[in-house]
């Protein structure tokens, strides 16, 4: 949250988070090594470096497959959830790799000349009009830009000072950059292979993320509550005891807008569903202390007024409550961020 | 954890019970999964060869310097054989104007060997004192030419040096902008050709009177094309004459 920044807040499960995400990147590295080496004849293997150029991209590609799908696993299943919190790490490992892999490629096929390296890039292959021929290394180094730009805008200090809608705008390029990516080693590596195990494990991949995706949109519309009989305005969401203690009901209002609605304490309160930090599922957090947990990374807000509990400063819309006639209202049109919004009490005794 | 339950948060550094099972599951699963991944991408890759190259393996070997259509030593230094040795650079360039002046001279030259079946190549360090005159008696022994017929054939212009055994592999989509980088600094163009059974044959590629080709066929190499042409015995090398604008990608 905006109160300072430290590179990263270590504790006991981001150190056996980050060792295992590193430990699979070395297995998956020493078996395609090895592999290589054991199943060809003594002195038809590969060089060490253009295995190490194969492995390093293959991997920053597999933890691109893993990053994108943790998003929608973790909508699809509440288990998924801790492997949110770090996945920025992954990221940062995937950009490294990626960019490693560049850097071996790069000197390998294009160094040893009169040329610059990159200058080489540009001018040993300009077939960008030839399926056969297209230069896919060109493919590659702007899929590794948009990786750049992800990982070094991770921190958050740059969700601060971008703000949360543009913040998030430049990481929904990791779409593009995946897409660029697929076509990069589509023209590349698996034009060059016969085994028809490359094409179909990168098109596989491709097909796994967009049905988990289209499967958690699915889920997620599902779980959209639809607006009940209004009066006066107000949207009808039920009787308060069917709103589970400490956690919400997410409803979706005519203009499309997701509220929050909180039970805790005998009392009732409406925020935005749309957290500051990542725009995460307020609704499917819970209270923790008083203040509503957001789900994806644990920035808080208090119910009443939609504000951090200090020393933070965010702030979300908040939404009017009201209990009539044994039912909970909610009126549709968000305040400002941040506006102190008087819960509604809670009259009944609990089931 | 009363109030938390089984939800949980980033900054918490231990998972609750349910959570905690199901990351233990993947974790295991994801590294088992790494390891038969990496193995399974590994094994189906293409055969690369019997290529070789000590570059800490420096010789000196004499013979006679023929230019055209691209730099090759006649020598029988190598294994008692006579043979055209190619003579290319170690890094990307050519050695073409080095060797000019000692056009059908005797000479001696420095560098290593690259060996793949019954090719041979010898890359010298163009900054390092690797070429001079031979005071050896070398016997001058005319060229002999033999027309072998014509042949269309199907495979891929590649670099004589990178598929001979400097890269591993030194062919195919993944080394075309290398090959093509190589060619155009003044490397030597092969054709490698591959029928339907498996076959691979090699052959020096040239024009059609056996003149060098460099930048018209560039676009075309490391891309599956049609060449048809001449084959030409030229001592131990074969050629393909080809005219450069009928090839044709495949």
């Amino acid at each position: 949250m905006s109160h300072g920044y430290t590179a990263v807040q270590w504790n006991g499960f981001k150190w056996r988070y980050d060792l295992v995400v590193m430990a699979g990147i070395g297995i998956f590295m020493a078996a395609f090594v090895l592999m290589t080496m054991a199943t060809r004849a003594p002195g038809q293997s590969l060089t060490m470096v253009q295995m190490l150029m194969r492995a390093t991209g293959a991997s920053a590609f597999l933890l691109l497959n893993i990053i994108l799908a943790i998003g929608p696993l973790a909508r699809l299943s509440p288990r998924f959830k801790p492997l949110l919190y770090n996945r920025r790490h992954m990221g940062v490992l995937c950009f490294l790799l990626a960019l490693t892999h560049a850097a071996l490629s790069l000197f390998w096929y294009q160094g040893f000349s009169a040329l610059n390296p990159v200058v080489a890039l540009f001018v040993s292959n300009a077939r960008y009009t030839s399926i056969a021929g297209f230069p896919f290394e060109s493919l590659g180094l702007v899929g590794l830009i948009l990786l750049a730009v992800l990982a070094v805008s991770s921190h958050d200090y740059w969700q601060a000072a971008l703000g949360p809608t543009l913040w998030k705008r430049i990481h929904m390029s990791v779409y593009l950059a995946y897409g660029v990516l697929v076509m990069h080693i589509m023209l590349g590596i698996v034009q060059g292979e016969k085994a028809t195990i490359y094409p179909i494990s990168v098109i596989g991949a491709f097909c796994l993320i967009a049905i988990l995706h289209g499967a958690s949109a699915i889920v997620g519309r599902m779980r959209d509550k639809t607006a009940g009989a209004s009066l006066d305005g107000w949207i009808n969401i039920g009787a308060p005891h069917t709103l589970k203690e400490n956690r919400a009901r997410i409803i979706k209002t005519a203009a499309g807008d997701r509220i929050a609605v909180f039970r805790y304490d005998g009392k009732i309160s409406a925020v935005t569903n749309v957290c500051a930090h990542q725009n995460g599922p307020l609704g499917e957090g819970r209270i923790i202390d008083g203040c509503i947990t957001c789900p994806w990374h644990g920035w808080q807000y208090r119910p009443e007024d939609g504000r951090s509990p200090a020393p933070f400063d965010e702030k979300i819309a908040t939404y009017r409550v009201q209990v009539d006639g044994g039912m909970v209202y909610v009126h549709p049109d968000a305040l400002p961020p941040g506006t102190p919004t008087p819960p509604a009490i809670i009259k009944e005794a609990k089931p | 954890m009363s109030q938390k339950d089984n939800f949980f948060v980033g900054y918490q550094a231990n998972l609750p019970r349910p959570d905690r099972r199901a990351m233990i599951l993947a974790s295991g699963a994801g590294l088992v999964g790494a390891a038969l991944a990496g193995a399974k991408l590994a094994v189906h890759q293409q055969g690369r060869g019997s290529g070789k190259w000590d570059q800490d393996k420096i010789i000196t070997l004499d013979g006679r310097v023929e230019q055209s259509p691209y730099p090759v030593l006649r020598t029988s230094a190598l294994d008692g054989q006579r043979r055209s040795v190619s003579l290319v650079c170690s890094s990307k360039c050519g050695v073409a104007a080095q060797l000019a002046q000692y056009e059908g001279q005797p000479v001696w030259v420095r560098g290593s060997v690259i060996e793949r079946g019954r090719h041979r190549l010898l890359a010298v360090v163009r900054d390092a004192d690797w070429l001079g005159p031979s005071q050896k008696s070398i016997p001058v022994i005319p060229t002999r030419e033999e027309y072998l017929g014509r042949a269309a054939l199907n495979g891929e212009i590649l670099d004589a040096k990178c598929w001979t055994g400097a890269m591993r592999p030194g062919e195919g989509k993944t080394h075309k902008s290398c090959a093509s980088l190589c060619i155009r600094m003044g490397g030597t163009p092969w054709f490698l050709a591959r029928d339907k059974q498996g076959r691979r044959a090699v052959f020096v590629l040239t024009g059609p009177q056996g003149e060098p080709l460099r930048d018209e066929i560039l676009p075309l190499v490391g891309e599956p094309i049609r060449a048809s042409g001449r084959l030409i015995r030229r001592d131990d090398l074969v050629q393909l004459r080809v005219d450069p604008t009928s090839l044709h990608p495949v």
